[in-house]
């Protein structure tokens, strides 16, 4: 169980890293 | 209280790299943008620096951070965190060269602006983080060398990735951008100053003297140590120290031994010792009155934190029998009459460590100790080869399936094992395990 939460939580920051740069490119900057 | 911690240690995770960006987005004026495709990639290298400087703080060994997950997941996750950052680093350039080649300039370092050359020196020295760490055995490169180019690496990639920021200068036009920077950077170098510089100061008024070192068995050494400061406090059975012995105690090379000791049997703690790499071969031979150094307590590989379990499965090969051994000392020392199902694998009788400690703890305890030998001698009687599915099906009882089983050992038999107790019908919850030799 340990194992998979670290992965899942670089993932997750992976993830949420891609996910805010599409919104500053879509709407953060004008 | 631990889940609630645990949560709270994951939200903070989140928050530092979700954090910069909802500033960036949402504070103040907004940036100049570059275009879609530019702008996307900005957000990555961005998202590439707040991860990084993640990884300091969880390498740092802040117990508040280790503490609800076990040492040895958080350098995991930080395992896996470096991947996951080095993809976006290398994503940040990707696009840039497919979408807005010009604005890369010459390769040359020569030629090149200076920023744009840091942050390749950055990418290439995190690319040679990660590959070191990844394959240091197949690159050959020893633990000692490895933790040295290790930390020298992280300083030098994360001094030229901010220059790289700071000097190319898009997300740096506001104050409010600026206090980011210049938070993340004074965050970073407050963990290198608390880890580096504090925690060693503190360490070197807390020495620790060497009054023992008994042979125990199958190569094992126990160095006993009395505190010549203050001691530890408040370990938990199968919880492990970083030993410094005979060195000072700001240079690099120290190891992780579990602390044989059961909490309540201190203050002075033992170590178990198995002469394996060049530096534990030293330690092993540790004479009596060397002075050590201790950080400690770390890992959550414990029975303390099942404290509901209505007995134990454990399962050891070679030296992993340590911190098992020492989870069994307390619950000795609490005369915790729960059932303990032990087996232990060994390649021959002779490298079997520990066993009159283990005989005598099958006295006192509810133990049943099951001896695997490799290599058995001819008169032997007990099981033989590995510890695999035939073996657990005939040493573990039906009702010990939502037992908590504890393994300890070298990495290919943990996930031999985990594979043979699923198949058993141990589900993974009940499964716990310390990773050791991450790198």
């Amino acid at each position: 169980m340990r194992p998979k939460l670290a992965l899942a939580f670089a993932i997750m920051l992976t993830l949420l890293a891609v996910g805010l740069s599409v919104w500053l490119a879509q709407s953060g900057l004008q | 209280m631990v889940v609630a911690h645990a949560c709270a240690v994951l939200a903070l995770g989140l928050l530092a790299v979700g954090g910069p960006f909802a500033v960036i987005i949402l504070v103040g004026e907004p940036a100049p943008s570059g275009g879609v495709t530019w702008d996307f990639s900005m957000g990555l290298g961005f998202g590439a620096l707040a991860m990084i400087t993640l990884q300091f703080a969880m390498t740092g060994r802040l117990r508040w951070i280790t503490h609800p997950f076990g040492a040895d997941i958080v350098y995991l996750a930080h395992r896996y965190l470096s991947w996951g950052a080095l993809v976006l680093m290398g994503a940040h350039f990707a696009v840039l060269y497919v979408f807005h080649q010009p604005a890369l300039g010459e390769l040359n370092p020569f030629q090149a602006r200076w920023e744009l050359t840091a942050g390749r020196v950055a990418m290439v020295c995190f690319a040679g983080l990660v590959i070191t760490s990844q394959w240091r055995k197949s690159l050959r490169v020893s633990y000692e060398w490895w933790r040295k180019l290790h930390l020298a690496l992280a300083i030098t990639g994360f001094v030229a990735a901010i220059l790289h920021v700071l000097g190319v200068g898009n997300l740096t036009d506001t104050t409010e951008k600026r206090m980011l920077w210049l938070g993340a950077t004074l965050g970073w170098a407050g963990v290198l100053v608390f880890t580096r510089v504090i925690r060693p100061w503190v360490q070197s008024r807390n020495p620790w003297r060497v009054i023992a070192n008994h042979d125990e068995g199958g190569g094992v050494r126990r160095l006993e140590l009395e505190p010549e400061g203050r001691g530890l406090t408040r370990w938990k059975p199968g919880q492990f120290a970083w030993l410094k012995i005979d060195r000072s105690p700001y240079g690099l090379i120290e190891h992780p031994f579990t602390i044989s000791t059961a909490p309540e049997k201190g203050p002075n703690l033992s170590f178990s010792i198995k002469a394996l790499g060049d530096h534990s071969f030293e330690l092993a031979q540790t004479e009596i009155g060397a002075r050590a150094y201790v950080d400690g307590p770390y890992g959550a590989f414990s029975v303390d934190r099942m404290a509901r379990a209505p007995g134990f499965v454990m399962i050891a090969g070679g030296v992993g029998i340590t911190p098992i051994l020492s989870n069994l000392h307390a619950l000795d020392a609490r005369n915790d009459a729960r059932p303990v199902i032990l087996i232990y694998g060994n390649p021959t009788w002779d490298d079997v460590a520990f066993r009159t400690e283990l005989d005598a703890l099958r006295q006192r305890l509810n133990l049943t100790l099951v001896h695997v030998l490799d290599d058995p001698p001819d008169e032997w009687d007990g099981e033989r080869g590995k510890v695999d599915f035939d073996i657990l099906t005939r040493h573990l009882a039906a009702d010990t399936r939502d037992w908590p089983h504890l393994l300890c050992g070298p990495g290919p038999m943990i996930s031999s094992l985990r594979g043979d107790l699923h198949r058993l019908g141990v589900q993974d919850r009940h499964i716990d395990y310390e990773i050791f030799e991450l790198v």
